[in-house]
């Protein structure tokens, strides 16, 4: 008897997986100079584990700045692992951080991906709205599909689960964005649904819905269909001027040989047209599939709108793959029309394999603290970070800000710590470290 | 983190020589064509490396002649990482050996494996029907099991539990396949496939006492089981 528990706790000892370890330690910190610049980097690791999205927004009833972290955790087994969204106080001096939970693993939410905050219940407090689910729920066996739509009501004593679309759909959601589609007054929910070509049975697809809030808080299990297309990271802005919201995008599943688009909004929802009427205008269909595109006001300082695309290309590995490259896209007289492109990168390459791509997303802000607009790109499948410092206006110098950081998330520029001075967040998915770089 | 795995690995190989030494079918999973005289139960343990680390596993396998020459078999494989995972598979079969000529066999089977994960979107009922092969010529023989058509479910899905047609990438997945030697009294080697992993198993007698040692891998996940066979004449 006494051998078989011995045996027993042997076997069991068998089982050392930490997926969750980083090649990092918590509060590590490191000198980075690029250039003219120099940079503390601090490393956090205590509740990341397979860090992606993050979005820095006053949550609190203090309005303290707290970074929202969706971890996807890590593959153990044989199932796609539940994911986590945790919110993180940092302090002053950006040397300490607490941190609470939204959701965690045992919540049963596969790959949460990017959040959003709104009150869409309308009781004064807002609420976190994340859209679930990815390509690997279609592609690992034993796990089913995973698309969903929840939001969590903030309370007084936590937060409050509801589905839109209870996760389990066969097409994966990135993103619920909060918007009064109808003009109602209550927030709708607008998203994209997507999907993978698998040998699994499952193919390319993208769809741009909405979901109409009957109530504040309350939406509609059917949304309303805009169209065929769009992508994963999705951004609302009025893009023609004219006094409505229209949708922009990247594309990167649609299936439409787009690499960026937008979907115009004719005619606002009615009776008749429940959903509205919609119409997909290319932005450009020459640099392959993509994976953001963003519409940044007065990036060069001139006063005009341009976006900055990412697409999501591998050289090494597809022969016919476009260049991976970021590029800035200046709207043409006609915004219908094809936009002027202009490649800002030089070198981005993939590493080798499939389902690994460059570069990845990115975001913007004023890095250097010099008054304008820079960009902080993730190389993703280039395992580099890159900051795109605008040195003068529309001209940019690519820096290396990490070398080894792959399929790396995050990239927010953002006043932390209220000091008046911008710092950089970067995710490091395969390393479950994020990192916050403050200027010296 | 390898290098503690690594360890307990070996303590627990070396308990497991100084304590153990097939009747059991060829195969990992899914029904065969091999005759098995009698009830046959093989107790396995061990160790899997996977890219977050390790996990522990066990095998139950339990065969038998049932009757009017169907055989049934009723395996069980638990992966185990302490605070981290714990998932199953159970795995029920029926099979029918047909002598084809004095040294093939062939088996229609039904198969039904229920995998029992962390969540409602990690259980997945299938069920497959295929056939079974098995050629001895001397000390050498082959087998194949290959399923044929094959439906899942995910039983407690919240909102499709429908059933589904399993793919042709899903039925060949669970393909297996193996060439065995017997050339040495009490020795049994057999090299196969079973869906993307290599797999190389063995058998001996030590002390009357029928061991088993299985070694399967496709370079990012690989697993090593010691085990124990146990038969029951009739």
């Amino acid at each position: 008897m006494r051998a078989l528990v011995w045996f027993g706790l042997l076997w069991l000892s068998l089982g050392c997986a930490e997926p969750c370890l980083s090649t990092y330690e918590h509060g590590d910190e490191a000198t980075i100079d690029l250039g003219t610049m120099r940079f503390k980097r601090r490393a956090f690791t205590d509740g990341i584990c397979g860090p992606a999205f993050v979005q820095v927004t006053p949550l609190r009833a203090d309005g303290a700045p707290e970074l929202l972290v969706s971890n996807f955790h890590k593959q153990v087994g044989f199932s796609v692992p539940n994911g986590s969204l945790r919110a993180f106080a940092l302090n002053a001096s950006l040397s300490a951080w607490t941190q609470r939970s939204i959701f965690e693993p045992n919540d049963d939410i596969k790959w949460p991906n990017a959040s959003r905050t709104a009150d869409l219940n309308a009781d004064g407090l807002d609420d976190v709205i994340v859209g679930t689910g990815f390509l690997t729920c279609q592609l690992v066996p034993w796990t089913a599909p995973c698309g969903g739509l929840v939001w969590f009501e903030q309370r007084a004593d936590g937060w409050r689960r509801h589905d839109v679309v209870t996760p389990g759909l066969d097409r994966f959601i990135h993103e619920g964005i909060p918007v009064d589609v109808d003009q109602d007054g209550d927030l709708d929910l607008v998203s994209v649904l997507e999907s993978m070509n698998t040998p699994f049975g499952t193919d390319y697809a993208a769809q741009a819905v909405w979901f109409e809030a009957l109530e504040p808080g309350r939406f509609a299990s059917e949304p309303h269909v805009i169209g065929e297309g769009m992508g994963s990271l999705v951004e609302t802005r009025d893009v023609d001027s004219d006094g409505d919201l229209d949708l922009v995008s990247a594309e990167y599943f649609a299936g439409l040989d787009a690499s960026y688009a937008w979907m115009e909004q004719v005619s606002a929802p009615t009776s008749d047209a429940p959903a509205g009427v919609w119409k997909r205008h290319i932005i450009d269909d020459t640099s392959g599939p993509s994976i953001q595109l963003t519409l940044i006001d007065d990036l060069y300082g001139d006063g005009v709108m341009r976006g900055v695309g990412s697409n999501h290309t591998n050289t090494v590995s597809v022969a016919d793959d476009e260049p991976s490259e970021i590029a800035v896209y200046t709207p043409t007289a006609d915004p219908r029309q094809p936009w002027t492109k202009a490649v800002i990168s030089q070198g981005i390459v993939s590493r080798p394999g499939t389902g690994t791509a460059a570069p990845g997303i990115f975001g913007y802000g004023d890095a250097d603290n010099d008054g304008d607009t820079d960009l902080l790109v993730s190389g993703d499948g280039d395992p580099r970070i890159f900051l795109f410092e605008q040195t003068t206006p529309g001209e940019f110098t690519q820096h290396t800000l990490e070398q080894s950081l792959g399929q790396a998330g995050g990239m927010v520029i953002g006043d932390l710590n209220g000091d008046g001075l911008n710092e950089l967040l970067v995710t490091g998915y395969e390393d479950n470290v994020l990192f916050v770089y403050s200027q010296l | 983190m390898y290098s503690s795995c690594i360890r307990s690995f070996s303590l627990t190989a070396i308990f497991l020589c100084g304590s153990l030494a097939a009747a059991t079918g060829p195969t990992w999973a899914l029904p065969h064509a091999q005759l098995v005289a009698e009830p046959t139960l093989e107790l396995s343990g061990g160790y899997a490396q996977f890219p977050q680390g390790g996990l522990a596993v066990a095998r139950f396998d339990f065969e038998s002649p049932i009757k009017y020459g169907v055989y049934g078999s009723l395996m069980a494989h638990e992966w185990l990482a302490l605070g981290q995972l714990d998932e199953r598979f159970v795995i029920g079969g029926l099979r029918y050996p047909i002598a084809l000529g004095s040294k093939t066999q062939l088996a229609p089977f039904v198969q039904s494996v229920y995998f029992d994960g962390s969540s409602p979107l990690d259980r997945r009922l299938t069920a497959r029907a295929g056939v079974a092969l098995q050629n001895i010529v001397n000390d050498w023989s082959w087998d194949l099991s290959l399923p044929l058509v094959g439906a899942k479910v995910f039983p407690v899905h919240p909102s499709d539990s429908t059933w589904s047609w399993l793919g042709p990438l899903d039925l060949l997945l669970a393909t297996e396949a193996g060439l065995t030697w017997r050339g040495w009294t009490n020795h049994e080697l057999r090299v196969g496939l079973m869906g993307a992993l290599i797999r190389l198993s063995y058998k001996t007698m030590v002390r009357q006492q029928v061991i088993t040692a299985q070694l399967a891998s496709m370079g990012s996940h690989s697993f090593f089981l010691l085990g124990w066979e146990k038969s029951w004449s009739r």
